[in-house]
């Protein structure tokens, strides 16, 4: 008898226990987009110096960054520390930089030279005005005290992205 | 505007592009005003202007979209500046596209108002009377002598000809006047065409000629066998059992 009821059980429990899962699917696409405008050129005035500035015969690399949207996202853009390659280097490197606005859409991005956040060698704006605006980096390597760099290719590079808030 | 814009009727402005870097102190107030003043009318057909005010001065390059305003309202431009503070290497684009359809709405059945131009143009060529005595052959006719009765009856006179001709392009006129959609009306361009190819009227000439009859008969008898093909054969046959006996050394 108990044997019965327990078959009859198990017949019937499928039944009670059926349930279906819907998946939902969404795809998100980034309404910031970021854009190499230019690359940059290390210009070497002095023997142990190597320099974006246009002053010392190099090119500032410029970064374009499209925001649909304004207020959703950051942009955060650091400048290099160290070299990707170069020659063996025996000395130290002091390493500068720094990110500045270099050309708006809207007149009120301009407010980005000020409302930016520095810490290391890592600047942050938060992108509030929907369009474009490009950002201009600078960054200066000087080798060792009074030291020539060693002759050969030097590349260095500056990582730009674009952060939700 | 003529300098910048090609004075071409059809041109429509669709966006203006501009840069200008504003050189002032942070503090000070400044609004910069690029415009172009209407030509057709008074006020400006395109005015946008940025407010720098308690901002740093900064490069700005920035594209405002106008809705296809024809070039023809468009009047001279200027940047204006008011308060403190400099523009420095403006720089203005007028980005301009061509319409076809304003100069000849015929020229695409895309084209707004093709429907209504192509009835125009239609009932422009029917309202062309076809006068049948114009014609440079009914005219020579006319002048020339009637022919003979018995040769009338042979050849029909030309001018019957040239009233079924005239007759058929007047029927075919109707026809084509009483279309009115482009799609049938394009159909009936094609097939007047392809009516109008040149010389296909000779594809319908009768040219004169009649049944040429056996004049030679020849009377059925009895064809003897050929000695000769017989030797032949039977040489042929020998040398062939002499060529297979060859074979098989025999």
């Amino acid at each position: 008898m108990f044997k019965k009821v327990l078959l009859a059980a198990m017949l019937v429990a499928p039944i009670l226990a059926s349930s279906t899962d819907i998946p939902i699917t969404g795809v998100v696409t980034s309404r910031c987009v970021i854009y190499t405008d230019t690359s940059g050129v290390y210009g070497n005035p002095t023997p142990g110096l190597l320099s974006t500035a246009a002053s010392d015969g190099g090119v500032q690399p410029v970064v374009r960054y499209d925001v649909v949207q304004g207020g959703f996202y950051k942009a955060s853009i650091t400048t290099p520390s160290s070299f990707s390659s170069s020659p063996q280097l025996t000395d130290n490197v002091i390493w500068t930089g720094s990110v500045d606005v270099g050309r708006v859409s809207d007149a009120g991005m301009s407010i980005y030279s000020t409302n930016k956040r520095v810490f290391g060698n890592t600047t942050e704006i938060n992108l509030t005005i929907p369009g474009s605006v490009w950002f201009k980096a600078e960054s200066t390597a000087t080798y060792g005290y009074n030291k020539a760099y060693p002759a050969g290719t030097y590349t260095a590079i500056v990582t730009a992205s674009c952060i939700a808030i | 505007m003529t300098n910048v814009i090609p004075s071409v009727t059809g041109l429509t402005i669709n966006d203006v592009i501009y840069q200008y870097t504003a050189v002032k102190k942070t503090a000070d107030p400044m609004t910069v005003s690029i415009q172009n003043k209407n030509a057709l009318g008074s006020g400006y057909i395109f005015r946008t202007v940025d407010d720098w005010s308690g901002l740093p001065g900064n490069s700005i390059t920035k594209v405002v979209p106008v809705n296809n305003i024809p070039s023809a309202y468009w009047g001279d431009g200027q940047i204006s500046v008011d308060g403190k503070g400099q523009v420095q290497n403006p720089l203005v684009f007028y980005q301009y596209k061509y319409d076809t359809c304003v100069n000849d709405p015929l020229s695409s059945p895309s084209c707004p108002g093709y429907d209504a131009a192509r009835m125009k143009k239609l009932t422009m060529d029917s309202a062309q009377p076809i006068d049948p005595l114009s014609n440079e052959y009914v005219k020579a006719s006319l002048v020339a002598p009637a022919p003979p009765a018995d040769e009338e009856k042979k050849t029909p006179p030309p001018e019957n000809k040239e009233k079924k001709n005239d007759k058929l392009a007047a029927e075919k006129k109707q026809i084509v006047n009483a279309i009115v959609s482009k799609e049938a009306a394009q159909v009936a361009v094609q097939l007047e065409k392809m009516n109008n190819i040149p010389g296909l009227d000779q594809y319908r000439l009768n040219i004169p000629g009649g049944t040429y009859n056996e004049t030679i008969k020849y009377v059925d008898k009895k064809l003897p066998d050929s000695r000769k093909a017989r030797s032949l054969g039977m040489a042929q046959e020998k040398l062939h059992g002499e060529m297979v006996d060859l074979q098989f050394n025999r």
